[in-house]
């Protein structure tokens, strides 16, 4: 184990760390609540952006909540540093870019939530900066809601509720419409913005405003479909109706892997079913959930309906929306282990769940397979967003009669990406989200690495270019025993694992808790079947890399989580099935 | 009693203790005013198995009559109630099973392997209308006005159905319309050919033994079928008309019934193309060939009627289907060791002979048998296999329906795909291939109701069954089986 001296590397304050995840003794630790615990031992910290601690001598004495503290910080320290001028000039260079920066509430800084149909800020008057990973300079600021706030505008959509439920489903389909007429009409500053605090290249972002918008119109139409069923009853005189109705209001939270999207696969279902509801979007990409908001106010979506609270801190504001009683069912997108939180969390309210979680997806390359159509599937599925979407190709099994023709294929192409700003002309892939991301690939890459691995491309920090970026990378030789097979890389890093049977890969392809999608290539339609059926995952492409569809059902398996959107099952999710019995004379 | 009554456990079901077997009308034994019968025959011997009561026009009009009345109350029974007949029915089948295996062989000719597994199908659909009884649903839509109103849409039984069916599945056509029709709440009236009357006879009996009302299941036996045809199809109270038969007689039902608007399901004949590209094992595909064209002598009308084998397997293919069909045992289906029995009547082994010397006389070849067998006493043909064959010859626009393999060469998949599609007809269709990308373009492009994808099995409970173009429309069993005879009422229901 590396271990490193840290009072060279950490000064007392506000911290921006470079670096992650090295072993370092910890004498105690204080937490949220005041309450101070000697440790023991050599402990793995993680820095992110945005932490606080303080070093004495060698060791971290203290790892401060970063929330709670902020403010003794910011006292102590400045509210913004050195770097707020530094985000000045950054904010003049990129609003030249959008034409509307009213969509984005930036007309005065600093950008505010959307509560009961009105624009509002922070009581306390916090806010919290957006990054842009591509320049990491700050993009501006957002108000940083306290939870009481959020508690409030579950009232009001608890409120909104009462009417909205009885809005006739032909107003929610046109107003779905005209926020997917909007949607279009600012598919180009949506786009600008989301590959700003993203990073993923502008072609990427455009692709999502498009698949964004098209949940909407989708949803437009499910809303007139929200059929129940009629039964015939055991006993002759009663007959049976079953209707369906809006669940009440929802809890919806997003990643920021798809700072449009997942909003309004979510939202739409939500809204079509008459639903009303408080989303809570990713800390580090709030604009395009501020501009969604935005053109749903313009559509006319009734006050209190579309609620959106912006927040640094997502456990605080989660654990309001996970036992808040008037909150009705959860959704969320996101990673597993917060799932498991957010659902132990809806526990105590039984509230109705939807969890879109990591995935490990298996990417299956058969001998028989068209290698150039799998390659280029391959690199599309594993490099979309830079390797930052959950369904995205991560452990890559080729069968050995192919796996060296088919790595020089993914290698020609890996070759000719263009990494860089993602509003830059010609990029075809951008940075990471965060520097945490960068840490957790290089981590990833090392451990492959040292255990035995060759990285014909790639392989580091692109740090040329700035600390988020990393260079798409290619392995070889992948194995079983590699972080990289176990865990979600997210991040630009093809693993090429080799494998010689059908039962063996479909071993290891299983052998993971997580099961959402999954790829295979093949040309033989009974392994097609075989394969597809066994893979413990909820969404296979066969011979495509492409799973993601407005019209098909989106959801994983065993600890991907459950429930399924988009396509005619996505609004279930947001309803109620009643029972009617009637007995007739 | 005749010698032919003693190899039954209950020949009374068939109606062998009367010399004229009767029918079943408004729940009892019923024998035409006319005393008029018609003998049926054993197309093994072309002997007579029995007469049967030859019910004249005035008397189907009785057995209208008795439906309707029966519909009055019978729609009114619980969904749970019929799923349960149904059941009883399906039991009842299966204790009768040998009984009505050696009869389906008896009156039809195929072999009791073969009966066999029409029975077992017979009684997989009965199973399956009755889970289908109690999952009939409506849909609750919503409405655009106000909140406080539902949309509703429910099924209901049609009313009357007339059933006509085939001689080539006595038993299997009788179920898969009746069980249908009964799980609907529907009555009805079944006119079988006058070929195999006995099966249908013994069913009826079965139906009223499981606890059908009296007049739900009524029988027509008739010689007249055109004349009593027609009553069905013209009669008023009959609101619904399923018919498993040629696509010639299928017009003509669809005509007659447009006076009185009947809802209609037709069955028609097939043409179907089975087609083996080279990259599928052939001894799996000539296996697969095997077992459903001379399933039933071939008249079965999904039987495959244009072979079409890609050019490169082609003479390989050919050899082995000819080798193999060499080694089938001719004979009287009541052997068990017989693999292919007579064909119903001299007139299918006409058709045959006309086929063959059609297709010889433009060039084909027979590599296996090609001739009536005419020393066994009833209407045998050889198993036959013919090569060279082309488009133009009558087999590639005339179905068959006998014993008859005939084997074009393809060479690409857009040129089989023309000629697999080049005819009216579209009821089943078959592609042998392990490549996914022409698989699925071939299941797609084949105009057909019904493919068999690396499988010959085209024909089950749970799958809906019907073809496309001049093979008719309307589907049976599977999901959309009882469908058919129902009708959606749409209820705008506002509460006050």
């Amino acid at each position: 184990m590396r271990t490193k001296d840290l009072t060279k590397s950490i000064q007392v304050g506000r911290v921006f760390i470079n670096s992650t995840r090295w072993p370092v003794q910890v004498k105690e630790r204080t937490f949220t609540t005041g309450k101070t615990e000697p440790t023991c031992g050599i402990h793995q910290l993680s820095f992110f952006k945005r932490d606080y601690c303080s070093v004495e001598g060698n060791h971290i004495i203290r790892n401060y909540n970063k929330i709670t503290n902020k403010q003794d910080w910011k006292n102590k320290f400045g509210k913004y540093g050195g770097r707020r001028e530094m985000s000045k000039m950054a904010n003049q260079e990129w609003m030249s870019k959008i034409q509307d920066t009213e969509l984005f509430d930036l007309k005065e800084q600093p950008a505010r939530s959307f509560i009961g149909g009105k624009w509002v800020a922070a009581s306390s008057g916090k806010v919290f900066d957006v990054e842009d990973p591509g320049h990491n300079r700050v993009i501006a600021s957002v108000t940083d809601l306290a939870v009481e706030e959020t508690r409030e505008a579950i009232e009001i959509a608890h409120r909104a509720f009462q009417s909205y439920r009885h809005s006739s489903v032909r107003e929610r389909a046109a107003l779905l419409r005209r926020w997917y007429d909007l949607m279009l009409e600012n598919a180009d500053d949506l786009a600008t913005m989301m590959t700003l605090e993203n990073g993923k290249s502008l072609s990427d972002s455009k692709g999502e405003v498009i698949y964004a918008a098209n949940f909407l119109d989708w949803f437009a139409g499910e809303a007139l479909r929200i059929n129940g069923d009629s039964h015939m009853a055991s006993a002759p005189n009663n007959r049976i109706l079953t209707v369906k109705q809006p669940v009440g209001v929802v809890g919806i939270i997003t990643p920021w892997n798809f700072p449009a999207a997942m909003i309004t696969r979510k939202v739409g279902a939500a809204l079509a079913a008459g639903c009303t509801m408080v989303i809570r979007p990713a800390a580090e990409t709030p604009f395009s959930a501020i501009a969604l908001a935005k053109l749903a106010e313009r559509a006319g979506v009734p006050a209190g309906v579309l609620n959106m609270i912006t927040s640094d801190s997502a456990a605080e504001h989660g654990l309001e929306l996970t036992t808040n009683p008037l909150v009705r069912k959860v959704s969320f997108t996101g990673s597993t282990n917060v799932g498991k939180l957010l659902a132990n969390q809806s526990s105590s309210t039984l509230k109705k769940l939807s969890l879109e979680l990591g995935g490990n997806a298996p990417f299956i390359v058969f001998e028989d397979a068209d290698l150039q159509k799998a390659a280029d599937a391959l690199i599309a599925c594993k490099f979309r967003g830079s390797g930052q979407t959950c369904v995205c190709a991560n452990r890559i099994f080729v069968h050995s009669n192919v796996y060296t023709p088919f790595v020089q294929l993914v290698y020609d192409r890996v070759s000719q990406f263009r990494l860089g700003y993602g509003l830059d002309e010609g990029i075809t892939h951008g940075p990471l989200v965060s520097r945490k991301a960068v840490h957790k690939v290089q981590e990833h890459v090392n451990d492959a690495l040292n255990k035995g691995a060759t990285a014909l491309t790639g392989g580091s920090v692109a740090s040329e270019l700035g600390p988020c970026y990393f260079h798409p990378t290619v392995l070889v030789g992948a194995k079983q025993n590699m972080l990289i097979a176990q865990e979600e890389t997210f991040g630009p890093v093809c693993a090429l694992f080799e494998f010689s049977t059908e039962e063996e890969v479909l071993k290891l392809a299983n052998s993971t808790p997580v099961g959402l999608a999954g790829y295979l290539f093949s040309k033989d339609i009974s392994r097609i079947f075989r394969v597809a059926e066994a893979l413990e995952v909820g969404m296979v492409g066969c011979n495509t890399g492409v799973v993601s569809d407005v019209l098909s059902p989106f959801g994983g398996v065993k600890e991907s989580g459950y429930g399924r959107e988009g396509s005619h099952h996505g609004i279930s999710e947001y309803l109620d099935i009643k029972s009617l019995t009637i007995s007739i004379d | 009693m005749s010698s032919i009554a003693s190899i039954f456990h209950r020949p009374e079901l068939f109606g062998f203790d009367q010399p004229v077997a009767p029918t079943t009308v408004h729940g009892n034994r019923f024998t035409s005013n006319s005393n008029k019968w018609f003998s049926v025959d054993n197309p093994a011997t072309a002997q007579e198995i029995g007469k049967v009561t030859d019910l004249t026009v005035e008397d189907t009009k009785k057995a209208v009559d008795a439906a309707s009345n029966a519909f009055k109350s019978f729609k009114n029974t619980t969904h749970v109630q019929r799923s349960e007949l149904l059941s009883r029915w399906a039991s009842l089948l299966e204790e009768n099973k040998e009984d009505l295996i050696k009869m389906v062989t008896l009156e039809n000719g195929k072999p009791v392997s073969h009966a066999d597994m029409e029975v077992s199908t017979s009684i997989g659909y009965l199973k399956w209308y009755a889970g289908e009884a109690v999952r009939i649903y409506g849909d609750v839509a919503p409405s655009s006005l106000q909140m406080n109103n539902f949309i509703l849409s429910v099924k209901q039984p049609i009313g009357v159905a007339g059933l006509i069916t085939p001689w080539n599945f006595p038993s299997a056509m009788i179920t898969r319309k009746g069980g249908a029709a009964l799980a609907a709440g529907c009555t009805l009236v079944a006119m079988p050919a006058t070929r195999t009357p006995y099966t249908c006879i013994a069913l009826a009996k079965l139906a009223l033994e499981a606890g059908f009302p009296e007049g739900v299941f009524n029988v027509i036996t008739t010689s007249n079928v055109s004349e009593n045809g027609k009553e069905l199809t013209t009669n008023p109270l009959i609101r619904k008309i399923s018919f498993t038969g040629s696509t010639d007689v299928g017009k003509i039902i669809m005509s007659q019934s447009s006076s009185t608007v009947k809802k209609i399901s037709m069955e028609l004949g097939g043409n179907a193309p089975f087609i083996v590209f080279p990259d599928f094992p052939v001894d799996q595909a000539v296996e697969s060939l095997y077992n459903i064209k001379f399933f039933s002598a071939g008249e079965v009308c999904v039987c495959p009627n244009r072979v079409y084998v890609h050019k490169d397997i082609y003479e390989d293919f050919s050899k082995k289907l000819a080798e193999k069909v060499k080694s089938i045992k001719v004979g009287n289906g009541l052997d068990p060791s017989t693999a292919l029995g007579p064909l119903i009547s001299k007139e299918g082994c006409d058709k045959i002979t006309k086929h063959i010397d059609d297709s010889v006389s433009k060039g084909a070849k027979v590599l296996a048998g090609g001739k009536r067998i005419t020393d066994k006493g009833g209407y045998f043909f050889e198993p036959t296999v013919l090569t060279g064959m082309d488009q133009n010859m009558v087999v590639a626009c005339e179905e068959t329906f006998g014993p008859l393999a005939s084997l074009f060469k393809f060479d690409n998949t857009d040129q089989v795909l023309e000629w697999a599609n080049d005819t009216e007809v579209g009821l089943a269709g078959y592609v042998f291939t392990k490549n996914l990308t022409t698989l699925v373009h071939v299941a797609k492009e084949l105009e057909v109701g019904l493919v068999g994808a690396n499988i010959e099995l085209v024909d089950e409970p749970f799958m809906s069954f019907g073809g496309i173009k001049q093979s008719g429309f309307g589907k049976e069993a599977g999901r959309h089986g009882v469908e058919e005879f129902m009708v959606i009422k749409e209820i705008n229901l506002k509460a006050l």
